[in-house]
């Protein structure tokens, strides 16, 4: 069983620059895990340790219980999906594919047999011949991940592999992506920054910031129980509200210093009241609007609302919220419980 | 009709004359050579350089390839052509393989000084052969290489440019396919032979035209390592038969002519190979 586990890894680049700072997490077999953070938070980093493409400056990875950072990368069973695809740009199609399976020494009625059961899996089969200066961006995408699929690798790692699709084609490839991987049922680990493609992709989340791990969580548990600040801002779009305690009519948990309330939470029924302000800005989105508010104390907030709302700049802001939508951080931006 | 393209209609007669022009100024002087390779050199040497072919040209081409001349009376200009393919060929693709291979080592092995190493190789750009002629000819005649291929061709093969040129190439070669070659299980050497000698292609049809001349006119080298006429190269066969004074007492100009134009043929057969498959590359590859 493919079940992936990081203890504690780091990477130190060049003496200073942490990039990975001391990660554990655990991808259980079959298992789609996103890896969403922004940019520069050490994604890249973590993803190319498990290749083998970085050395671990500490920490350990198992992959199926055996140790995996001690064997070169050639020797992995993983397979990786690049953001630039990385296609040998002299090779056809097939040839991409099957490089792979000559390197490790399978014959070559083998290697033919599975490079066009991958091509068809893929709707590639027309286009074995092709080399991929003559291949649209999409399906040089799927030839990449025909490169993966073909070795029948324990991991698959993707870094970033719609990054450079239009918005239609990665909407079609992250499902086609999903699909395949619930077929196939192999270990995967996803990195992304799109927060749509993380939670709509992912059976788990992990959140990422400044090389260390945030939170490592179903999509749901993650939007409804952020466990840091960071990870309140980072997911749902619009973003989440952060105000200060002191405008709230109610009692909140000992030590709490921000609460975060998202914007769909913002509601003209909630239970309590938020001291009324006026509306600045109108984001008409047409089956809903962003109403930027401005309360008292020049605290701006966020609500969402249905299109059909008919506020005009200048009009009031007066909105309520329940309390078990309320999100209490500490000085340290961690979660409190209420 | 807009005035740009009035404009270019109206010049094109005159770039065209001008472009006539220059070819002609190139060719003529060539075509000259190869008529007056057609005359007797007595005619020559009282009529000059000769417009129209002469009557002998069949003769001349068939005597200058076929019949043995030289200081020993030993060599056809045949052999001269010979001696030029294997010190052109081997030339060059001593010169690829030996600077792709050092532009390898230098990119993507991290050894100690590797800069400073590609540095002195560098800075040989500015010795050309003739400042160390004499060590080389002294390091080639101790290790008993006189009046050998081997002699002619490898003192030559340290391409300093070439290792310039690959190096740069190779640094523009995307880091991601070596790392999905390394997974796909590419030691170092099937990367080297399956995927960047592949895709340097063009660089490398590029490099064996420009090479491949150069070795072809190799004159002061082929000259000093060899005494033997046997290794006679043609370019250094013109001048000894444009010296080498007969029985008629008179230079053999048509025999020189002759071995020019002949000297000529290969490189343009080279370039005019070398450059379709140079642009049929660049066609192809996209990086
Ligand atoms: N080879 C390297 N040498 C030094 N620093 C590096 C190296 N590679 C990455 N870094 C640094 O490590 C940090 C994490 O980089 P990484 O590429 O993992 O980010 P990322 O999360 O993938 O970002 P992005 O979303 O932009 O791809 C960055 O600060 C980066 O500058
Ligand atoms: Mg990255």
């Amino acid at each position: 069983m493919a079940r992936l586990e990081l203890t504690n890894i780091s990477k130190v680049f060049a003496g200073q620059t942490r990039a990975v700072d001391r990660v554990s997490l655990t991808v259980e077999d079959g298992e789609f895990v996103a890896l969403l953070g922004p940019s520069g938070c050490g994604k890249s980093t973590l993803l190319r340790m498990i290749a083998g493409l970085e050395t671990l400056t500490e920490g350990q990875v198992d992959l199926a219980g055996m140790r995996l950072d001690t064997v070169p990368p050639s020797k992995r069973d993983v397979a990786m999906v690049f953001q630039n695809y990385a296609l040998y740009p002299h090779m056809t199609a097939f040839g991409n594919m099957a490089y792979a399976l000559k390197n490790r020494g399978v014959t070559r009625d083998a290697i033919r047999v599975r490079v066009e059961q991958a091509a068809q899996l893929l709707q590639l089969t027309e286009l074995l011949d092709r080399k991929p200066s003559q291949l649209s961006g999409g399906q040089r995408q799927r030839v990449a991940m025909g490169r993966a699929l073909v070795r029948e690798p324990q991991v698959f790692l993707f870094d970033e592999p719609l990054s450079n699709l239009d918005a239609a084609l990665r909407g079609q490839m992250r499902v086609e992506i999903r699909q395949l991987q619930r077929t196939l049922r192999i270990t995967s680990v996803f990195v992304t920054h799109d927060q749509i493609e993380a939670m709509t992709m992912a059976d788990r989340l992990a959140v990422m910031n400044q090389g260390r791990l945030e939170q490592f969580g179903t999509p749901l548990e993650i939007y409804h129980r952020p466990a840091t600040q960071f990870v309140a801002s980072f997911i749902g779009s619009p973003p989440m509200n952060f105000l200060s305690p002191s405008l709230l009519p109610i009692p909140l948990p000992e030590g709490t210093v921000t609460v975060g309330i998202r914007p769909e939470h913002l509601t003209a029924e909630g239970a309590h009241r938020l001291p009324a302000g006026h509306c600045l800005l109108i984001e008409e989105l047409g089956s809903e609007a962003i109403v930027h508010g401005q309360l008292p104390d020049n605290q701006m907030i966020l609500v969402r609302v249905a299109g059909d709302h008919r506020r005009v700049i200048g009009d009031s802001v007066d909105v309520g919220f329940d309390v078990h939508h309320l999100h209490c951080f500490d000085a340290q931006g961690l979660r409190v419980e209420q | 009709m807009n005035g740009f393209a009035y404009w270019w209609h109206r010049t094109q007669p005159v770039d065209h004359a001008i472009l006539i022009i220059g070819v002609l100024f190139l060719a003529l002087p060539i075509w000259m050579i190869f008529a007056s390779s057609g005359y007797p050199p007595e005619y020559l040497i009282q009529n000059g350089v000769q417009f129209w072919p002469g009557d002998q040209l069949i003769q001349t081409y068939d005597s200058v390839l076929h019949d043995r001349r030289g200081f020993t009376q030993q060599i056809t200009a045949t052999r001269m052509l010979m001696n030029s393919f294997i010190l052109g060929i081997g030339f060059a693709v001593g010169k690829i393989v030996v600077s792709m291979m050092a532009a390898y080592a230098i990119v993507y092995f991290r050894f100690p000084l590797a800069s400073l190493l590609f540095w002195l190789i560098f800075s040989t750009l500015l010795l050309p052969l003739e400042v160390r002629i004499i060590p080389s000819y002294k390091v080639v005649a101790d290790l008993g290489l006189l009046n050998s291929y081997t002699g002619l061709i490898v003192p030559l093969i340290a391409s300093a440019t070439g290792t310039f040129f690959f190096r740069q190439f190779f640094r523009s070669v995307p880091e991601e396919i070596l790392e999905a070659a390394r997974l796909d299980g590419a030691g170092p050497w099937k990367f080297f032979i399956d995927i960047l000698v592949p895709i340097s292609k063009t660089m490398i049809a590029a490099l064996f035209i420009i090479m491949f001349v150069v070795g072809w006119n190799q004159y002061l080298w082929p000259l000093l390592m060899t005494t033997n006429d046997d290794y006679v190269t043609i370019v250094y066969g013109i001048k000894s038969v444009m010296q080498n004074i007969d029985e008629s007492r008179i230079p053999e100009y048509n025999r020189g002519f002759a071995l020019a134009i002949l000297a000529l043929l290969p490189p343009i057969g080279v370039v005019l190979i070398f450059q379709k498959m140079f642009i049929k590359g660049l066609l192809e590859s996209d990086k």
